[in-house]
């Protein structure tokens, strides 16, 4: 496989997991074991708990710089 | 027939990054594995499971993962729980156990035994062992003796799995997968990448991911 960027495909997802926190987000604002990001990609600690995180999942947040 | 005979004849490769200790990877297995039983060409595809370490600070001691979840947001339990419960909503919806209280440590060496396995064609059972027991039972899987029986009980000899895990087998394998993954601009996993060219980036529904690999079968194909 080649070491470029690829295109992430436009696909709605229920849940991923931040590789650099563990954190993972689910939507609605909700999470998961080993999961869950009070402060992390995308908006999951929206109150509201709309589909902010599942937006998130659809659009990821940019990479951070490891800890 | 090998396995890697087997990926040298696929039309369609995809590379899976996953951990052990990822829920969302959890959810998205079954669900990838439908999607490309759905295409009626699983023949034609193969699927390469890639390491992604989600903690890799973590020692081989586990520590409980609703305590790191709760922690994680600054002590409110309730919150957590109503988090978790969501994620056991969604495994149970798909006939999965979920377990709030399982545990994590580190899972290199659980990455390593599955790179073994991958040579004896049994990568995707011996994911699928292990998460069902991670989080459908709170067993530690990252544990050395067990990696080793379960390895075993999937026809891996045990000295094989024991000779690896207690040297350094398979580790840089483990640690390229990670850094051909950062290479790709990974953003989340479960990663899912087909032909080397599109990426989904978490669980998508078994009927996305299929809708998907059909048009990657449909479209410029593998660029291995």
């Amino acid at each position: 496989m080649s070491e470029r960027k690829l295109t992430v495909l436009p696909i709605d997802t229920d849940a991923y997991c931040d590789p650099e926190t563990g954190m993972c987000a689910v939507p609605a604002a909700q999470a998961c074991s080993a999961a869950v990001t009070a402060d992390g990609p995308a908006g999951a600690d929206d109150p509201g708990g709309t589909d902010s995180a599942a937006s998130a999942a659809t659009s990821p947040p940019p990479s951070r710089e490891r800890r | 027939m090998s396995t890697a005979t087997v990926r040298d004849l696929a039309t369609l490769q995809i590379d899976v990054w996953t951990d052990f200790a990822c829920p969302a990877c959890y959810l998205a297995k079954p669900r990838l594995d439908a999607a490309i039983a759905g295409t009626g060409r699983s023949g034609q595809i193969a699927v390469r499971y890639r390491a992604w370490e989600l903690f890799p600070e973590a020692t081989e001691l586990p520590f409980d993962s609703f305590e790191y979840v709760i922690r994680k947001f600054g002590g409110d339990e309730a919150r957590a729980s109503r988090l978790e419960q969501r994620m056991g909503d969604l495994a149970q919806a798909q006939g999965q156990p979920y377990l709030v209280h399982h545990p994590i440590a580190n899972s290199l060496d659980a990455h390593r035994a599955l790179k073994l396995a991958a040579e004896y064609g049994r990568d995707a059972v011996f994911i699928d062992r292990l998460q069902r027991d991670l989080f459908g039972s709170g067993t530690d899987v990252f544990d050395t003796r067990y990696l080793v029986a379960v390895a075993a009980d999937l026809g891996i000899p045990a000295e094989r799995t024991d000779a690896a895990l207690a040297g350094n087998g398979y580790a840089d394998e483990v640690r390229a997968d990670q850094a051909r993954a950062r290479g790709l601009g990974l953003t989340g996993i479960p990663f899912t990448v087909l032909a080397g060219k599109q990426a989904i980036v978490g669980v998508a529904s078994a009927d996305g991911f299929r809708r998907a690999i059909e048009a990657a079968l449909t479209g410029e194909g593998n660029d291995r």
